[in-house]
This record gives C-alpha cells, sequence and structure tokens, in this order.
C-alpha cells in the first residue's frame, strides 16, 4: 500500500526567499535523511511531516522538514510506534506550524562508506565532494588498521 | 434487489459516506495442460467531482508469474513496463505530481498485491489489467484452479526490530467492510487438447457449455460477491503420469518444463529407518478468533481423522495455539487406545477461543523439543494463515527442515496461501488446501499417506547431459504419487531431436521424453521458469523498509539478480513492479486527487461472522454503470434460502437457465462426508490396527452381514471382520487407494502376526 499524496499548503509567502534557507526537492530530501522517497510521502500523509512548502513546479522541502524526518527515522528505529510519534508531533502542531518557524536547524550528514559502514555526522554538512573524501579517508583507515569490515551501523 | 439505483454508495462503520472507485472485476481464465493464462480486469470509475487515487490491495494465487499490466482509457491502451519497486514508485509519483495518468501495480507479498490508479479524473472510467500465468497444482486426479478474491485480515505480532517507513502490516491490511459494492464477473475457457472427465467448483455454482471439444465455465450468477476464494476443479480423461512442454524464449534461449509423478510400489527403503519404528507426529491447531465458525470446525473433523489415522508406534501430540498456546501433554506420548481416547476428548473440546495467532511461539517450541531418533518429527499445522509474518514463520520451518517436516492444512474460504505453501515447501511437507464444503477424509489420509510412508528425499532431475539452469534448483522430498515440476532454461546443445530427461528418486529413475521440435513460441514455460528462480531468490533478499539502506552483498546479488529478470521477462516481483503512465497535456490538470483507499470484503465465515453463505449482494457489474445500494447487514435476504448448500456437500454445475435463486437447493455431487461409507468406516479402527462389527460396515454389507456375524462368532470377531474391511475396500473403493491404503497397511500388519488367517472370499 502506498502513502496518500499530499494535499497543497497554503501559500508561504516567504518560504522562496533565497539564500535564508536551503531548499531540497523530495529526491534529495530523502537521499539526506536515508529514506526512501515513498517513506517520505508516507510520513507526510500521516501529518508527521509537514507538506512540502510552495505550489506546483515551486514545491519544496527545507531544513526543517528535514531535521523532522530524521527525528522520525531515529524515533523509529528505537522501536517508537507512530502512533505515539503522531501524539508526540500532535503536542506541537507540526501542521500548523510554518516549516520556516522550525527551531534553529542542527546540521546532520549520513554518509555510506561502503557496505554495513555508514558514518553519522551531527553538526556538519557534507557537499559531495567533502564527502567523498572524507569516504576515502575512512577507507584508508580501515585497511590501515586491519580492521575487519563489520555488519552494524555507526 | 436488482432494482437499479443512481449511485453506488459504501456505507462504512467510521468512513463518511465515500464513494468506491472500483466498479467490478471481470476474470478471464484460459487453460491449457497444467498451465492456466489469466486476465484479471479491474474497472475504476471516477464518479466524484474532483480527481482521485485509487489504490487496491488485492490478492492473487500464490504461484502467479505476473506477466502483464496495461491500463485502457477510453480507446487508448496503455502498456505499462517493469521497473525497479522504489524506480518505478518515482515515475508513478512524479506522473501523477505532473498531473499525469499513472497507473502502478506493486507486489507486497507474493500473494497480495496494490494496484494504484492516479489521477482519475472526475466522471473517467480506466479499465486496468492484470495478466499472470501459473501452473496449477495437482490434486488427485484433478487440477485445482483458485482465485482468491479477498485479503483477509492479518494478525500481526508486535515486530522485534523497528522499521523506518510504512509498518508492513499496513501494506497488507486495506480497509474492510462486511459488503462492498463491486463483484467478481468470471469465466473460464479450457482447450479443446485438453478432454474433460468432470469439472467442479466447491465455491460456487457454476455452469459448464461445451462447444466443439472446448469447455467453458462461468458462474451461474453474473456477478458474486468478493468474498471467498473461487476454486475450481478440473478433471482431464486420463491425466498421464508423466509430461514435458519446451518453449522458445523471446530471448533465443529454450526453456522446458518437466513433469513427473512417481509411484513408489513397493515402498522404497530410502527413509525406511522411518517405517520400523514410527513418527513423531505433532498436531498445531489455530484455534484465534479467525478460525470461529466453519473454519474451526473443519480443523477439529480434520484432527478427528489425522488421530485415528496414526499408526502403532507412533507419538504424537495436540497443542492449541491462539495469543498463548496449550499442549495436550507437553511431550509426544505412545499411540495406544488409552491416549486416542484422550486426543479425542481434547480435539472435541477445541474452540476458536484463543485470540490472536502467535504462530510463532508454539512452532519455535516444537522445533526445539528434542528429536527423538528413531522416529523423525512431522508436524501437521491446521491454520486459516491469516498472520502478517509469514516469511519469518516460512524461515524458520526451512531453518529445521532437516529434523521437522510440516504438512499444512489451509484451512477456510480465504486462507492465506503464501504462508500454507511457503511452510510445507520450505520444509519439505506438503499443503491441502481445504475449502468450506469440501471433503476433508480424502486431504486429510492423503496427507497421512505422505507422512507415513513412501517418501524419497535424496531427489535430482537428470538432464542426460544437457546443460540445463533449472527452477526450482532443488527437488524436495517426493511423495508416492504427488507430482513434481520442475522448469529449465536450456542450453544451445538442446538441438532438434527429442531426449530423455529423468527424476531420479534414490536410484530409481522415471523418465519423460523432451521433444523440442514440438516447441512452441513463447507461452507461460520461460514465465514460469523465471517465476520459479524469483521464488527462490525472495527470501535471500531482508524486506525492505522504509530506510535506504544497503544490502550485504550476497544479498545485493540476490535483489540485482531478481531486478534482471523481472525487467528481462516482464514480472512482478518483491523488486520490481510495473508502471504505466498516460501523458497529458499540461493544461487539463484538475488539482491534485484525493486518495481513495478502495475497501474489500471481509472473508466469507471469517471468525465465525457469519457462517459461509453463496453470495449474496450483486455489485458492480463490469460493463452496467449502475449498482445497488449496499449498506451493512441489511442487504442480506438469501440467508435463510442459503442455509446447507456449503456445509458438508460439494456443489457442482446447474443448468445453464438457473438462476440465482433456482441454483441455491442444488443437489451434492457428492453424499456428505457423515453418510461417506469409506470414512465411516475407517472410523471405526482401533489403534492396534483391528477393525470389529460396526453399523458402518453392517450398512455397506447389506445381506452379507450375517453370514459375517456367524464367521465372527466362530473364528474371532477381530479376525474376521478386520479381514473381511481389508478386501471389502480393496474391492468396492478401489478408486480411493490413497485415502484407505494407510489403515489398510496397518490392518495387514496386524492379519501378518496372528497365528491364523481368514479368507474373506466366502463373506463378500
Amino acid at each position: 500500500m502506498r502513502p496518500d499524496r499530499p494535499t497543497p499548503p497554503p501559500p508561504a509567502p516567504e518560504a522562496d526567499d533565497p539564500g535564508a534557507a536551503p531548499a531540497y526537492n523530495i529526491d534529495e530530501l530523502a537521499a539526506l535523511a536515508g529514506v526512501t522517497r515513498r517513506t517520505v510521502r508516507y510520513y507526510v500523509t500521516r501529518g508527521l511531516v509537514p507538506a512540502p512548502t510552495g505550489l506546483g513546479r515551486g514545491k519544496h522541502y527545507t531544513s526543517a522538514h528535514l531535521t523532522r524526518l530524521v527525528e522520525i527515522r531515529e524515533r523509529q528505529e528505537a522501536g517508537e510506534p507512530l502512533s505515539e510519534l503522531e501524539a508526540r508531533f500532535s503536542g506541537r502542531g507540526p501542521e500548523t506550524r510554518e516549516p520556516d518557524e522550525a527551531p534553529a536547524l542542527e546540521p546532520w550528514t549520513r554518509l555510506i562508506v561502503d557496505d554495513g559502514i555508514e558514518l553519522h555526522l551531527r553538526g556538519v554538512r557534507l557537499d559531495a565532494a567533502r564527502a567523498a573524501q572524507v569516504r576515502l579517508a575512512v577507507l584508508q583507515a580501515l585497511s590501515q588498521a586491519g580492521a575487519p569490515r563489520k555488519e552494524g551501523r555507526r | 434487489m436488482n432494482e437499479p439505483l443512481k449511485s453506488g454508495l459504501f456505507v462504512g462503520k467510521e468512513d463518511q459516506l465515500r464513494q468506491v472507485p472500483l466498479s467490478g472485476v471481470h476474470v478471464s481464465a484460459e487453460l491449457s495442460g497444467p498451465c492456466a493464462r489469466v486476465t484479471v480486469t479491474q474497472r475504476y470509475v471516477n464518479r466524484e467531482k474532483r480527481p482521485v487515487e485509487a489504490i487496491y490491495v488485492f490478492p492473487l494465487p500464490e504461484g502467479a508469474a505476473v506477466c502483464g499490466f496495461e491500463a485502457q482509457v477510453g480507446d487508448r491502451v496503455i502498456r505499462g513496463h517493469v521497473e525497479e519497486r522504489e524506480k518505478a514508485f518515482e515515475t508513478y509519483d512524479d506522473a501523477v505530481a505532473a498531473g499525469h495518468g499513472a497507473f502502478l501495480l506493486e507486489q507486497e507479498r507474493p500473494n497480495v498485491f496494490t494496484a494504484s490508479v492516479g489521477n482519475l479524473r472526475p466522471g473517467e472510467t480506466v479499465d486496468v489489467r492484470i495478466t499472470y500465468v501459473e501452473l496449477l497444482p495437482r490434486e488427485g486426479d484433478a487440477w485445482r484452479f483458485t482465485l482468491p478474491t479477498t485479503v483477509s485480515p492479518r494478525y500481526v505480532p508486535p515486530k522485534k526490530n523497528a522499521s523506518v517507513g510504512q509498518p508492513d502490516a499496513e501494506r497488507v491490511s486495506p480497509p474492510r467492510a462486511f459488503d462492498v459494492p463491486y463483484g467478481l464477473r468470471l469465466e473460464l475457457d479450457v482447450d479443446a487438447a485438453v478432454p474433460l472427465r468432470a469439472v467442479e467448483s466447491p465455491s460456487h455454482p457454476v455452469r459448464v457449455t461445451r462447444h466443439r471439444g472446448a469447455t467453458r465455465v462461468e458462474l451461474s450468477s453474473d456477478t458474486v460477491a468478493m468474498d471467498r476464494d473461487f476454486v475450481l476443479l478440473v478433471e482431464p480423461e486420463g491425466l498421464p503420469e508423466a509430461s514435458s512442454a519446451v518453449a522458445n524464449g523471446i530471448d533465443g534461449a529454450r526453456y522446458a518444463r518437466v513433469t513427473f509423478r512417481p509411484r513408489f510400489d513397493p515402498a522404497p527403503d530410502a527413509d525406511g529407518a522411518d517405517g520400523a519404528k514410527g513418527h513423531e507426529v505433532l498436531f498445531l491447531v489455530d484455534c484465534s478468533g479467525s478460525m470461529g465458525g466453519d473454519s474451526i470446525e473443519q480443523a477439529r473433523q480434520a484432527l478427528q481423522l489425522c488421530v485415528r489415522a496414526l499408526d502403532e508406534g507412533d507419538r504424537f501430540d495436540v497443542i492449541r495455539f491462539g495469543s498463548t498456546h496449550q499442549a495436550m501433554w507437553g511431550r509426544a506420548r505412545a499411540f495406544s487406545e488409552s491416549s486416542l481416547g484422550q486426543a479425542a476428548a481434547f480435539i472435541e473440546a477445541t474452540d476458536a477461543d484463543l485470540g490472536g495467532t502467535e504462530i510463532r511461539t508454539p512452532l519455535e517450541a516444537l522445533l526445539k523439543r528434542r528429536p527423538d531418533p528413531a522416529r523423525p518429527r512431522r508436524i501437521l499445522l491446521l491454520t486459516d494463515g491469516q498472520v502478517g509474518n509469514e516469511d519469518e514463520l516460512i524461515e524458520l520451518a526451512r531453518r529445521h527442515a532437516d529434523t521437522a517436516r510440516v504438512f499444512t492444512f489451509g484451512i477456510g474460504a480465504g486462507a492465506s496461501e503464501h504462508l500454507v505453501r511457503g511452510l510445507a515447501r520450505a520444509s519439505g511437507g506438503v499443503c491441502e488446501m481445504i475449502f468450506p464444503g469440501e471433503r476433508i477424509a480424502p486431504k486429510v489420509l492423503r496427507t497421512f499417506h505422505r507422512v507415513c510412508a513412501s517418501s524419497v528425499s535424496k531427489v535430482t532431475v537428470d538432464w542426460g547431459g544437457l546443460s540445463a539452469e533449472p527452477a526450482p534448483a532443488t527437488v524436495g522430498p517426493v511423495y508416492d504419487g504427488d507430482e513434481v515440476t520442475v522448469f529449465a532454461r536450456l542450453g544451445a546443445d538442446l538441438g532438434e531431436a527429442p531426449r530423455e530427461v529423468t527424476l531420479v528418486a534414490d536410484g530409481r529413475r522415471f523418465p519423460v521424453t523432451l521433444r523440442p521440435g514440438d516447441a512452441v513460441a513463447g507461452g507461460p514455460v520461460p514465465l514460469l521458469w523465471a517465476r520459479h528462480r524469483i521464488r527462490d531468490l525472495e527470501p535471500q533478499v531482508p524486506a525492505a523498509d522504509g530506510a535506504n539502506r544497503r544490502l550485504p552483498k550476497k544479498a545485493k546479488a540476490a535483489r540485482d539478480e531478481l531486478v534482471a529478470l523481472g525487467t528481462r521477462y516482464g514480472l512482478v516481483s518483491s523488486a520490481t513492479s510495473y508502471v504505466a503512465v498516460d501523458e497529458r497535456p499540461d493544461d487539463v490538470a484538475d488539482g491534485p486527487a484525493e486518495v481513495r483507499r478502495v475497501p474489500v470484503a471481509l472473508t466469507a465465515g471469517w471468525g465465525g461472522a457469519g457462517r459461509l453463505q453463496p453470495p449474496m449482494s450483486m455489485g458492480g457489474m463490469l460493463g452496467a454503470a449502475v449498482f445497488n445500494m449496499v449498506s451493512g447487514c441489511g442487504a442480506r435476504p438469501l440467508t435463510q434460502l442459503s442455509k446447507g448448500l456449503f456445509r458438508q456437500e460439494r456443489c457442482t454445475s446447474v443448468p445453464s437457465s438457473a438462476g440465482l435463486f433456482d441454483a441455491m437447493p442444488c443437489e451434492p455431487a457428492c453424499p456428505p462426508a457423515a453418510t461417506d461409507w469409506v470414512v465411516a468406516l475407517l472410523l471405526t479402527q482401533r489403534p492396534d490396527g483391528t477393525f470389529l462389527m460396526s453399523d458402518a460396515l453392517r450398512t455397506q454389507l447389506g445381506a452379507r452381514a450375517a453370514r459375517l456375524e456367524r464367521a465372527a462368532e466362530l473364528h474371532g470377531e477381530a479376525l474376521v471382520v478386520t479381514s473381511v474391511v481389508v478386501a471389502l475396500l480393496a474391492a468396492e473403493a478401489a478408486d480411493r487407494r490413497d485415502e484407505w491404503l494407510p489403515a489398510v497397511t496397518k490392518a495387514r500388519r496386524w492379519l501378518s502376526r496372528q497365528s491364523a488367517t481368514f479368507d474373506p472370499a466366502g463373506i463378500l
């Protein structure tokens, strides 16, 4: 079964202010949060993540969406059921709050180094070139240490 | 009842009044040999003023190779193509977002699929056509064609490992209703090349017509409710003991199907060590809420037959399970007069009162009991299979296949084939499906025949030097009289001359001739080869959740092959979906589509919610734009009329002139189980294998009974009656050998140990 499609949000006048906040399309958002696009749609349907900002082709997601997405992912992985998450977030009013009024963004990067090795960096955002350097460095460090590649993350 | 109304409203309990965008399902099937090609047409109609996106979760047979998907909008046909699952979703999602028409078909389980129809514009009608091919399982002398129609509510145990995104259980849990405003139309054609002896449906009244050797089967009523499987048993004239087919695939490769039916007479010694001491037989019976009503009654009957079919030397235990489980003894006990008596009472007191379907705990407990080195373990599971963790259970059975074989009975009007067939297949057991009203005895006794005797585990296929890539890759244990089918992709060395392919079962050889000269172009064989290959691969890929994880290397390789197979052969799998896009000019966008989940009917007889009755809600016929108002339980006018039809009888074809009402009291084709003399007689057998005088025997003997009574007084009752019963079954129920053979074997063994013999010829 697939998640429902989001209904368009009310127009957000300042959402497209260039430079004020990064804007992601759904593919970028999903990649950054380490989830599938289907999951993004699903969370939006359940009201766990606010609908994208903007209309039509200008529709996009912001860092507030990303923060929320990552939080849900982590809580789900820790075993918290979606119903509890809904209750948790409904207190905060995810649907009424403007994404741009979200608390300050904490940058967060999840980098897949190799099969079974993921690197999670809080407070750091890596661009693609930098990510490639880090990945290489980790792989070199591992091979120098002769460490067996272990299953599991973090 | 057929008064047309202008709108089709679905009245749900909590739902607001909402229109259901599915207006009907039309199934058309063709049978040629043991393969069926089936086209399912789902008609979607948007009667609302806004665009909608219809999402329909529906079942197909678990062995189906879904090989075609197209949508017809007006007179335009948009063909689907196969893409990797997440990619297909993205293609679909992009198209919907852009205002195009979009169609997606995804696999949730091997027997549960989701169709999504995006941007159905106001007033628009779309026909979505899904095509699949399947290999029909053989049951006795017939092929069993099954079309499931609804996804039963499943018990989903709490998950141990947290997952990201949509919880897995939601994917197989569509909204449900007692009645839905759409129905099923069905017709099935049997190739003229297959002369038929009999056609019958235990599930629906059907109408059978013949034209120039070809046979057409239709439902007696135009449209039936989609709340139970459609089951059809097609018995061909003289089914061959072995058969083969060769096909040229579109890729230039050649593919083969080989079917064997080995008979081991006398019984082989392969598992012979078993025979001497007997088996450890553990009965595991589902007493969850969903089994209420018809199903638990069938399970009780089957169990009563089962325990009586046990043999001297066997040890057994009975375990009921639901949310909790209770064992009768907690360890297997010897089969004797007193243990049989206890078991009979325990089974009689069994009811569907134990809540959820927590199969894992009791199954695991049984598998981990210390094995008895002298007695191979056989688990007989009776269930409707309504659980959400099928794969986990199948994997559990696979891990213990060395020490235990699981034989399953899929019970009810909508049992989950994926679970019951999957468990049996993974552990080397065999599955039998029991639809309400089908005779249970033959299935139970056939299963016991397999449990107790004649199986060979060392089985290979000798391709006679040909380079062949077989699927399934390995052949499980083979049972006397059961069919074994293997597909293969063949190398270029095939040539045109006939070749011999042989099933080798513990040294015995069963050959079949492959005739490349008679190869057909395409057809079901290449697709079924790929489908079996997919089935071999799917368990190697862990279920995906909504996180974008990397797979371990081996799993990734398996998934890559799934994607390659799916795209190459155009097949849906856990890793591939069909998607079709109908590009529309930008200016026709009507705003975002609202999601409409299509509700499915609650399975007939589910949890005892109404015993199984013939279809009564006539809804959503194809080709008719009107359908009946359906509103909860009120619309069940036929309940009283329908009693009896589906109880213990098989319903056979009715004349084509018969309408729905006329069809109700149709005569059962076979006597109800209670008056079946063979079964009644077998139930009187004592644990040591002997028979004594009984009413069942007197009735069958008629005037001969008096002679028997006199002889019994002279030579001893057990000796005389047992000898007579053995001879009587052989003489007067020869066609049901599979049913009585285990009992007669037991009886003969007892007779051979007696110092005296008795010749029953004088009495018969």
